[in-house]
């Protein structure tokens, strides 16, 4: 995504806002979960709902 | 000439102008919700209203980034996903990619407002979290092992733009 120098400008405000919120203090990568992993676990809790 | 049930018709519309003029200025509490139950008076009003518009939250923007990790462990940059730009004049007659923004912005909002409220919808089966989550993967590109990590963050006013962080994903792999 292409931003001008206005949106640049903010968007680096924001992620340096960031850097210095919670987000740089959070743990670290820790057995990521994947995507279809999620998807399944979801499957299983609406058909447990279901059951 | 008007008959009776003419001038009757036109006396309930005149009674149902006057109230909804009145509830351009009013906020009808329980007991008038309770009166009108068949919700015949009309709800609609002109104009923002000064309630709303003194709630600065009403005009948070919600910008989504996210980042990716390496094998290693070590955070990337973060990188915009979402980013609600300055639109132009053009795009109010031709704006084909605001619909899916809106999509996906409707599920972040969802998701920070449930994270906030701690209700399970913001858990990682949630549907806001999972549609959230499937459009930041389509954005990025990933090296093979690497993990995703998102970010929504809300910009308040014009001026300062004050930047709060409402929701931190874990971390991701497609």
């Amino acid at each position: 995504m292409k931003l001008s120098e206005a949106e640049r400008l903010r968007f680096e405000a924001l992620v340096a806002a960031l850097e210095a919120s919670d987000a740089s203090t959070a743990p670290g990568r820790r057995q990521p979960t994947s995507f279809a992993a999620l998807l399944g676990e979801r499957a299983r809790i609406i058909d447990g709902a279901n059951a | 000439m008007l008959d009776g049930l003419s001038w009757g018709l036109v006396g309930t519309v005149g009674v149902l102008l006057l109230v909804g003029l009145t509830r351009q200025f009013t906020t009808v509490g329980p007991r008038g919700q309770l009166l009108d139950a068949l919700a015949i008076v009309p709800q609609w009003k002109f104009f923002g209203q000064a309630r709303i518009a003194s709630d600065p939250a009403c005009f948070d923007d919600l910008c989504l980034l996210a980042r990716a990790s390496s094998d290693e462990g070590d955070p990337g940059a973060w990188e915009n996903v979402l980013w609600w730009e300055d639109r132009r004049i053009s795009q109010a007659f031709w704006n084909p990619g605001l619909r899916r923004k809106s999509v996906i912005g409707e599920s972040m909002m969802l998701l920070a407002m449930s994270a906030e409220n701690g209700t399970p919808r913001a858990r990682p089966t949630a549907l806001a979290y999972l549609t959230v989550l499937r459009y930041c993967l389509d954005h990025q590109i990933l090296a093979d092992g690497a993990a995703l990590q998102f970010a929504i963050a809300s910009t308040r006013g014009r001026g300062d733009r004050l930047v709060a962080l409402r929701v931190l994903s874990e971390w991701h792999t497609p």
